[in-house]
C-alpha cells in the first residue's frame, strides 16, 4: 500500500488534485491511499518522518510564501524515503526538469494550468507508478549503490565488470557494461562490502568473478566479458585457476 | 700632473658623462622636459654647475690622495656625490618623485660605468706618451671617438629595450621602499662584490663573476620571453572573449527583433480574433488562441527559454561557448535543450580548461546527432551546495565500444580521430575531486562531470 501525499499552496488546485486522485484510485483499484494534503511543506515532512515508508508525492514546484520550495522539499523527502515516487506540479510548461530528475530522481512533472491537462497528467503518473512497482516485483536484480560526491548512482551488480585504481589516492574507477564511473573510495572497503562475488586479483583490480571471460596465463591477465583486460598478481594465479 | 690639468681632464670626461646622462634620461623619461625656455636654461645651468663641481671635487680628492683610500672609499664617495647630483638635476628637470629620481640616478650611474667599461675593453692597455704625435692622436681618438661610440651603443641598447616604458610601469606599479633602499646602496654593494670576486679569484683561482653574470642574463631572457608569451596569450583570450560577448549581444538583438515581429502579428491576430468573438464564433477563437500560443513558442518562446537558461550562466566565457555551440547546432538543424536551473557563477576549474572540456563534450554530442532523425542533445548545468555538475546527454545512433572510449585513436567518426576524449581526461587529471562519469541509458549517451568546489 502506497501512501499518497499532496503539497500544494493553491487551495483550489489542491482540491482538484485530491478529488481526481481519489476517484482514479477507486476506479482503477490502485493499492494507494491519500494520507495528507497540505499547503505547508513542513507538515508533509513531519508526516513522512512519523511514518517513513515508500510513498507517492505530488509536490508543487513554486510553493509561494513557504520557507522552502518544491526542490528543497523534495530533497528533504528523499532523505527519509529513498525509493518513493516524486511527481512535480508546476504552472510552467517548460520546467527545466532534468535537474529535478537528476538530483531528486523525480519521476515526471505535470502542468497545472488547464484542469484537463492536470488530470491527464495525474492519471498518466499513477499508471507509470503502478507499472514500475509491478516490474520491480518481477525482477530481483541486485544493485550496487555508489555515492559520487553529491548523488548516488545505482549500477546492476551483474553488469559490473571490475573496479580499478587510477594511481591517485582513493580514486577508483568502476567499469560496467554501460557505465564508467570515477569515484572516491577505498579498494579494501569495497572488497569487504562486496564479498565473494568479487576477487582482488591484483593491487589495482577488484574483479567480478561472474564476468570473467578468459584467462591468459602467458601475459598474466584476464579478459572480461566486455573485452577489457586486467592484470593479476602471481599469488592469485592458483585461485583463479581453481575457479 | 698639476691640479689644473687634473681638473681639466676631469671636466672633459664628466662633460661627456653629462651629455650621456641627458640622452639617457631622455630615453628613460620618454622625452625632454618642456617647461619653457627659462626652464631649459636653468637645466643647462645646473648641468654646467654639476660638471664644474664634480671635476673640482674629483681633482681635490686626487690631490689629497683620497683615491688611495682602502676599499676604494674615495671613489665610492665620488659616486654618491654623482648620484645625488644627477638626482637633483633630474628632479629639477622632470619633477618626478624622489624615489623615481633616485632609481633613475643609480641606473644612469651604473650605465655610465658600463659605458666606460666598454670603452676600456676597446682601449689597448698602455701608457700614452702624449708628446709623440701618433700616440696623442690615438689617445684623442680613444677619448673623443671611441668612448662616445661606446656610450652611443649603450644608448642604442636602452632604446631597443624600451626602458622608458619599463620605468613608467615601475613608477606606476612597482615602487617599493626596499627596492629603493637596495638601489641606493649600489655603489657600496658593487665594491663589496668586486672585492669578494677578487678574493675568491686569488683563493680559488677562478672568477665567479662570469658565472653570476651569465645567470643573470639568462634569467632576464627568460623573464622577457615569458612575458611576451603571456601577453600574447592574454590578448588571444581577450579576443575570444570579446567575440563570444558579441555573439551574445547579437543573439539578444535577434530575439528582440523577433519579439517585435511577433508583437506586430499578434496585434493582427487579436483583431481577427475580436471579430470572431463578436460574431460568437467560439471555435474559431479557440483555434486562433491555439495557433498564437504555438507560434509564440516556435518564434520567440523557445529562444526566450534558452536565453533565460543562458542568463543563469554567469561565467562569460562559458556563456559565449554555449552561444557559439548552440548557433552551430541551429545551423546543423540539431535539436538542443539547455537547463541551468541555478546560477552558475564559478568553479574551481580554470576557465580555459572548463571551456575546452565542455567544448569537447559538446562537439562529440553534435557529431553523433548531426543528420540523424530524432537526434536530441540535452545539456544540464547544476551548481548548488558546493557541487557543480555538467551533464551532456545525446541520443545514440552508432555502436559504441564502451570500454574503448577515451583511449587514444578510438573514435566512432573514422580513422585519424579520437583525440578529444584523451585530451578531456588529460585536462581533468590536473584537478582533485573532479570526477567524470560516462553512462548509456535508455538510448542516450550521457557524459557527466562532477566537481566538488569546497
Amino acid at each position: 500500500m502506497l501512501p499518497v501525499y499532496i503539497c500544494e499552496d493553491d487551495a483550489s488546485v489542491l482540491a482538484v488534485q485530491k478529488e481526481y486522485l481519489e476517484k482514479q484510485i477507486l476506479v482503477e483499484g490502485y493499492d494507494m491511499e491519500i494520507v495528507l494534503c497540505s499547503g505547508h511543506p513542513e507538515k508533509i515532512i513531519e508526516a513522512v518522518r512519523k511514518n517513513p515508508r515508500r510513498g507517492v508525492y505530488f509536490l508543487d514546484v513554486e510553493l509561494k510564501g513557504e520557507p522552502m520550495d518544491g526542490f528543497a522539499l523534495g530533497q528533504e523527502i528523499r532523505k527519509l524515503d529513498s525509493r518513493g515516487f516524486l511527481v512535480y506540479v508546476t504552472a510552467f510548461s517548460d520546467l527545466a526538469f532534468e535537474t529535478f530528475r537528476y538530483h531528486l530522481e523525480a519521476l515526471d512533472y505535470i502542468v497545472k494550468g488547464d484542469p484537463r491537462r492536470l488530470q491527464d497528467g495525474l492519471k498518466h503518473c499513477l499508471e507509470i507508478i503502478t507499472e514500475r512497482v509491478h516490474k520491480e516485483k518481477g525482477e530481483e536484480r541486485e544493485y550496487f549503490s555508489l555515492k559520487v560526491l553529491d548523488v548516488v548512482k545505482h549500477v546492476p551488480m551483474d553488469e559490473i565488470m571490475f573496479f580499478e585504481t587510477t594511481g591517485r589516492t582513493h580514486r577508483l574507477e568502476l567499469h560496467a557494461k554501460n557505465d564508467r564511473i570515477d569515484f572516491i573510495g577505498s579498494m579494501g572497503e569495497l572488497e569487504e562490502t562486496l564479498g565473494d562475488k568479487f576477487l582482488r586479483i591484483h593491487r589495482a583490480y577488484l574483479v567480478n568473478v561472474g564476468q570473467i571471460a578468459e584467462l591468459d596465463l602467458k601475459h598474466r591477465e584476464i579478459r572480461m566479458k566486455n573485452g577489457e583486460t586486467c592484470m593479476f598478481s602471481r599469488n592469485m594465479k592458483s585461485k583463479l585457476l581453481s575457479l | 700632473m698639476s691640479f689644473f690639468e687634473v681638473a681639466c681632464g676631469n671636466m672633459v670626461s664628466v662633460g661627456m658623462d653629462a651629455v650621456f646622462f641627458s640622452c639617457a634620461s631622455i630615453l628613460l623619461f620618454c622625452g625632454m622636459p618642456r617647461k619653457g625656455r627659462r626652464h631649459d636654461a636653468a637645466i643647462m645651468g645646473l648641468l654646467a654647475l654639476y660638471v664644474f663641481l664634480l671635476s673640482l671635487i674629483g681633482a681635490i680628492f686626487y690631490e689629497f690622495g683620497l683615491f688611495a683610500w682602502e676599499h676604494n672609499g674615495g671613489e665610492i664617495i665620488i659616486e654618491y656625490i654623482q648620484i645625488v647630483g644627477i638626482l637633483l638635476i633630474l628632479r629639477a628637470a622632470y619633477g618626478k618623485s624622489y624615489g623615481t629620481c633616485l632609481a633613475a640616478a643609480v641606473f644612469l650611474e651604473l650605465l655610465r660605468q658600463f659605458g666606460w667599461y666598454l670603452a676600456d675593453i676597446f682601449t689597448p692597455n698602455k701608457f700614452y706618451h702624449l708628446k709623440i704625435l701618433e700616440e696623442r692622436m690615438e689617445y684623442l681618438f680613444q677619448e673623443w671617438v671611441m668612448t662616445p661610440c661606446c656610450f652611443l651603443l649603450v644608448l642604442l641598447f636602452l632604446y631597443k629595450m624600451k626602458v622608458g616604458e619599463a620605468l613608467w610601469r615601475w613608477e606606476e606599479y612597482g615602487q617599493n621602499k626596499i627596492f629603493l633602499f637596495f638601489m641606493s646602496l649600489c655603489p657600496i654593494l658593487s665594491q663589496i662584490f668586486q672585492e669578494w670576486v677578487e678574493r675568491s679569484e686569488k683563493d680559488v683561482g677562478y672568477n665567479p663573476a662570469a658565472a653570476i653574470v651569465f645567470l643573470l642574463v639568462l634569467y632576464i631572457i627568460f623573464l622577457y620571453v615569458g612575458q611576451k608569451e603571456m601577453q600574447r596569450k592574454r590578448i588571444e583570450e581577450q579576443t575570444v572573449s570579446l567575440r563570444q560577448q558579441m555573439a551574445y549581444i547579437q543573439n539578444l538583438e535577434e530575439l528582440q527583433k523577433e519579439a517585435r515581429r511577433f508583437r506586430h502579428d499578434f496585434k493582427n491576430m487579436m483583431s481577427g480574433m475580436y471579430l470572431q468573438a463578436e460574431e460568437g464564433n467560439l471555435e474559431a477563437v479557440q483555434g486562433y488562441i491555439q495557433e498564437m500560443t504555438e507560434d509564440f513558442d516556435v518564434q520567440v518562446g523557445s529562444r526566450i527559454r534558452i536565453m533565460n537558461q543562458l542568463a543563469n550562466i554567469r561565467v562569460t566565457e562559458v556563456k559565449g561557448l554555449f552561444l557559439e555551440k548552440m548557433k552551430m547546432m541551429q545551423e546543423a538543424d540539431v535539436h538542443c535543450e539547455l537547463e541551468v536551473l541555478y546560477p552558475f557563477e564559478k568553479t574551481k576549474l580554470r576557465t580555459t580548461d572548463l571551456c575546452r572540456v565542455l567544448g569537447i563534450l559538446l562537439d562529440n554530442a553534435v557529431e553523433e546527432v548531426r543528420g540523424e532523425d530524432g537526434g536530441k542533445i540535452h545539456v544540464m548545468i547544476s551548481s548548488r551546495d558546493g557541487y557543480t555538475t555538467f551533464r551532456v546527454k545525446n541520443t545514440l545512433h552508432s555502436a559504441v565500444d564502451f570500454h574503448k572510449l577515451g583511449t587514444s585513436g578510438y573514435s566512432t567518426k573514422g580513422k585519424d580521430r579520437g583525440i578529444g576524449l584523451v585530451n578531456y581526461k588529460g585536462i581533468l587529471a590536473k584537478y582533485d575531486k573532479v570526477l567524470p562519469i560516462t553512462t548509456i541509458q535508455d538510448g542516450y549517451f550521457i557524459q557527466e562531470l562532477k566537481i566538488q568546489e569546497a
